[in-house]
């Protein structure tokens, strides 16, 4: 169970004078601006959901996080980890939680792989025959067997991230933080990632709480989202309801079997033409992705669709510019 | 106990990490040795033109510059590259994932960088230090031997808050603290002579401003049973407790800085 209440944290950031004469004047006065990353925001998570924290770029997701896992000391307000304030109680939090950058390693850059799962054994007092189960269960799924001995620097991305996340996972945390998990993986890796944590989540009852950019992540995973914008919640619940209420602007990527100099659309607009491939964009009331192909289907000749959804930015800008 | 066996884990994988880059490993190993030994010829050579300094002999000048040496060649191993990773660290925000492990940060640092290169100028400086104990007399009964030891925690000690002080600092200016913590050269070029050689002002400095006499000056003259004008006749005595004393403090310090880490851009 966590529990956040109202919890904020501000950065000192030097303002920097620009040219060479602001860089002198930098040495002898500062001008230091305070940014509010986090504000005042509250929430709870219970013991085995699937959280996803949504936002813009420097919203405040990987700063909530942080304060979540102990990195940072809140600047006011308090969050409680199963009963600690873990920012106070790092080593105690440290044993019940697991974070997971996906931009970061926590495993050795040069040694074997499997020195690295020693070590938390080791660091983390695991009993060998838990040790062993996790091991053997983490080597099924994500197949580790193939890059076991292998030095960490010379693994894939995906690779990388599926040791990453069996080692995380090794001392049976109940609570695991990942922040952009699957950045910079091909969908297949990010598919077998996200498969592997649903059945973790479903077999341990571990809670999970994620931010990402790639809205599969958190549609396939969370069944709850916090929307974080400016350091402030802007929307908090069912994934589903805000895709339904906000996601209204859908692209349709259609790609022609001829050349069309002009289409005839029974909705929507073409927002970028690339000769045989052209993106329609059309609102969610005005009909169904299924109804336009069919109609297009029956007047032209076509090889291959594909539909994108609303990026996160846009329902974000949706949500205040018509409110909740 | 635990937290023990994490350490000689980490410091353990170090190890082979290092290793990894065999070549560049020997060599410094070489280099360190070749630096050293040259360092030890230009102090011999320049104190063999002497009779002494002060009311100090030779062989007792090499007894202070001994014990500066060995606490200094036991204390970096644990704290030059730490200094330096950490700046590294707080700079790109990689210090998080060492705040989410169940061991202190501190301990963390030390053992992941821990360089096994010095145990060549441990060994030299060591034995300086017993041939040159061993000229000036040095009575090696029990209080004195134990002393000494006390003495080079003591030195350790202080190097351990100029590491610990500069990281605090970094925490907060985030460039900088390490040359303030890891600049003490010109500390060891002042006490490695007898500081009963310069003006009062400058004794009084080494000795309450930035205690670097304490290392070895002042134990040595009880070490030494050396008949000096001191500013107190406690000195000598409390020396190795005020260093061991700075250290707690550095630690404190270090693990308030923590407080202002800010982490890097998510």
């Amino acid at each position: 169970m966590i529990e956040v209440v109202n919890l904020s944290k501000t950065f000192r950031v030097l303002e920097g004078k620009t040219g060479f004469v602001g860089a002198v004047k930098n040495l002898f006065s500062r001008d230091y601006r305070y940014v509010d990353a986090v504000r005042d925001i509250s929430f709870t998570v219970k013991q085995g959901e699937m959280l996803g924290l949504i936002g813009p770029n420097g919203a405040g997701k990987s700063t909530t996080i942080k304060m979540l896992s102990g990195i940072l000391m809140p600047t006011s307000g308090k969050a409680l980890v199963n009963g600690i304030e873990p920012y106070k109680n790092r080593q105690e939090n440290a044993m019940k939680v697991s974070v997971v950058f996906g931009q970061r390693t926590k495993l050795w850059w040069d040694l074997p792989c499997y020195e690295s799962f020693e070590l938390h054994r080791v660091m983390y007092r695991i009993p060998e025959k838990i040790y062993k189960q996790n091991l053997d269960e983490f080597m099924e799924f994500l197949e580790l067997e193939e890059f076991w001995s292998r030095p960490v620097r010379q693994l894939s991305l995906g690779q990388r991230m599926r040791a990453e996340i069996s080692v995380s996972l090794l001392h049976n945390p109940e609570v695991i933080y990942l922040d952009e998990p699957t950045i910079g993986m091909d969908a297949v890796a990010k598919e077998r990632i996200r498969q592997f944590l649903i059945n973790t989540n479903k077999s341990r009852n571990v809670t999970l709480i994620i931010t990402s950019h790639d809205m599969a992540d958190i549609e396939k995973l969370c069944s709850r989202v916090i929307i974080i914008d400016h350091g402030q919640i802007v929307y908090e619940g069912d994934f589903d309801e805000i895709r339904h209420r906000y996601g209204r602007e859908r692209t349709m990527v259609v790609e022609f079997g001829e050349e069309y100099p002009e289409i005839e659309l029974p909705y929507g607009t073409v927002i970028k033409d690339e000769g045989l491939k052209k993106s329609i964009q059309f609102l969610r009331e005005q009909g169904t992705a299924i109804d336009l192909i069919t109609t297009l289907g029956k007047k032209y000749v076509i090889k291959d669709v594909s539909i994108q959804e609303a990026e996160i930015e846009s329902i974000i800008r949706e949500i205040y510019e018509h409110g909740m | 106990m635990a937290n023990f066996v994490t350490v000689f884990r980490l410091a353990y994988m170090n190890l082979r990490t290092q290793m990894e880059y065999r070549l560049s490993f020997f060599i410094w190993l070489g280099i360190k040795v070749l630096s050293y030994g040259s360092e030890y010829l230009i102090v011999w050579m320049v104190l063999d033109r002497f009779k002494g300094i002060g009311s100090w002999s030779i062989p007792e000048v090499i007894v202070l510059w001994a014990i500066l040496q060995l606490s200094y060649t036991l204390a970096a191993p644990f704290l030059f590259h730490s200094a330096g990773k950490l700046e590294q660290h707080i700079v790109r925000g990689s210090l998080d994932y060492f705040l989410v492990q169940p061991i202190h940060p501190l301990a963390n640092l030390i053992a992941r960088n821990f360089s096994w290169t010095y145990s060549s100028q441990q060994l030299m400086s060591a034995v300086v230090l017993v041939i040159a104990l061993n000229a000036s007399g040095f009575d090696w009964s029990l209080p004195k031997v134990c002393f000494l030891l006390l003495t080079i925690l003591g030195g350790i000690s202080f190097y351990a808050f100029t590491f610990l002080f500069g990281g605090a600092l970094n925490f907060r200016m985030i460039h900088g603290g390490r040359s303030i913590g890891g600049n003490i050269r010109w500390l060891m070029d002042l006490t490695q002579y007898p500081i009963g050689i310069y003006p009062k002002q400058l004794q009084a400095f080494l000795t309450f401003v930035v205690p670097a006499a304490m290392i070895n000056y002042y134990p040595a003259v009880y070490l030494l049973d050396k008949q000096v004008e001191l500013f107190h006749p406690s000195l000598p005595l409390i020396s190795p407790l005020v260093e061991i004393a700075l250290g707690q403090i550095g630690i404190r310090l270090f693990t308030k800085g923590l407080e202002w880490y800010q982490s890097g851009g998510g």
